[in-house]
């Protein structure tokens, strides 16, 4: 079984990304690829992505939300309750979204997701997102309702969403 | 984070950008015909098919700097899902399909000038639709 190790070198991962969109697809693909990882699978179909999926060793999946004819956020949640005998329960997903009203984020956070990432984004966005996703790893909650990376993110001690970019502090006016 | 780690990262970031340019030439030649592909969509009123193009092409017009390609798809995808607050007459539809035509036929020369003109003479009707386009 592929397990989750703290402070991965983020080159040594092996990476599923699933979107159903091309160019986005072939962009993020180019991305991981200059931060010279040597691993990544590309799948356009969540059909396609369940079967490498279950027969390979994973690091890290990137997933897309609005997938053609099944949702990003049912892939999770298949990830998380049945995570097969390769992959670890725990591995980091990162939901990638042109979506980001509050249903789609509560949604993703509810079904177990490590990080959302928002498009547009940059190669840098994503180095962030991934290095916190791999390195940075939050309490991992089993309970029948739930299963995912702990959903309060405010126990942590983490630059990205404390100090100026704590919203709670800037929602008060 | 040491300045060598630093460094280190903005290489990657750096190389990252580069190869992101690269597909967006890709994207770029390519766009003409993806809207065709959506006119067409919409004309034979295949709904899901207009979904999965609008909302790809929203996306990825965002990521490669068409930001006016990407909210009159958003507009669009928000229109065939029922995600509006005032149904669009059809003229207005078409007309904003016209515009979107106008904006991606040389992309090799887009005119920004024309294109926000374009745009600002389509958004009252947009926004008409769908208030917070």
């Amino acid at each position: 079984m592929s397990e989750y190790k703290k402070s991965m070198d983020i080159k040594d991962l092996k990476i599923l990304i699933v979107d159903s969109n091309v160019f986005i697809a072939k962009m993020l693909y180019s991305i991981l690829e200059a931060f010279g990882i040597r691993n990544i699978i590309l799948c356009h179909t969540l059909e396609e992505a369940e079967k490498k999926y279950y027969s390979d060793e994973i690091n890290c999946v990137f997933v897309d939300f609005m997938m053609q004819n099944r949702s990003g956020i049912e892939f999770i949640k298949t990830l998380r309750t049945k995570p097969g005998e390769k992959n670890d329960q725990k591995l980091p997903i990162i939901l990638n979204t042109g979506l980001t009203d509050m249903d789609t984020i509560f949604m993703a956070r509810d079904a177990g997701v490590t990080e959302v990432i928002s498009k547009p984004f940059s190669p840098a966005q994503v180095l962030s997102k991934l290095e916190n996703a791999v390195n940075n790893p939050r309490d991992f909650i089993e309970i029948d309702e739930f299963i995912g990376p702990d959903r309060r993110r405010s126990r942590l001690n983490n630059n990205e969403w404390s100090g100026e970019n704590d919203r709670r502090r800037h929602n008060a006016n | 984070m040491s300045d060598e780690q630093q460094k280190i990262k903005d290489e990657m970031i750096a190389k990252a950008n580069r190869a992101v340019n690269e597909v967006a030439q890709e994207f770029i030649g390519g766009l003409n015909q993806r809207v065709t592909d959506l006119e067409k969509a919409i004309v034979a009123n295949d709904r899901n098919t207009v979904l999965e193009l609008a909302y790809n092409l929203e996306t990825e017009a965002a990521t490669f700097g068409w930001p006016r390609v990407t909210r009159i798809c958003k507009w669009l995808r928000r229109i065939f899902s029922g995600d509006f607050d005032q149904k669009p007459d059809a003229e207005d539809v078409l007309e904003t399909l016209n515009g979107l035509k106008l904006m991606v036929a040389d992309t090799d020369n887009p005119d920004e000038v024309r294109d926000e003109e374009l745009f600002g003479k389509l958004y009252p009707a947009m926004q008409k639709a769908v208030t917070d386009i």
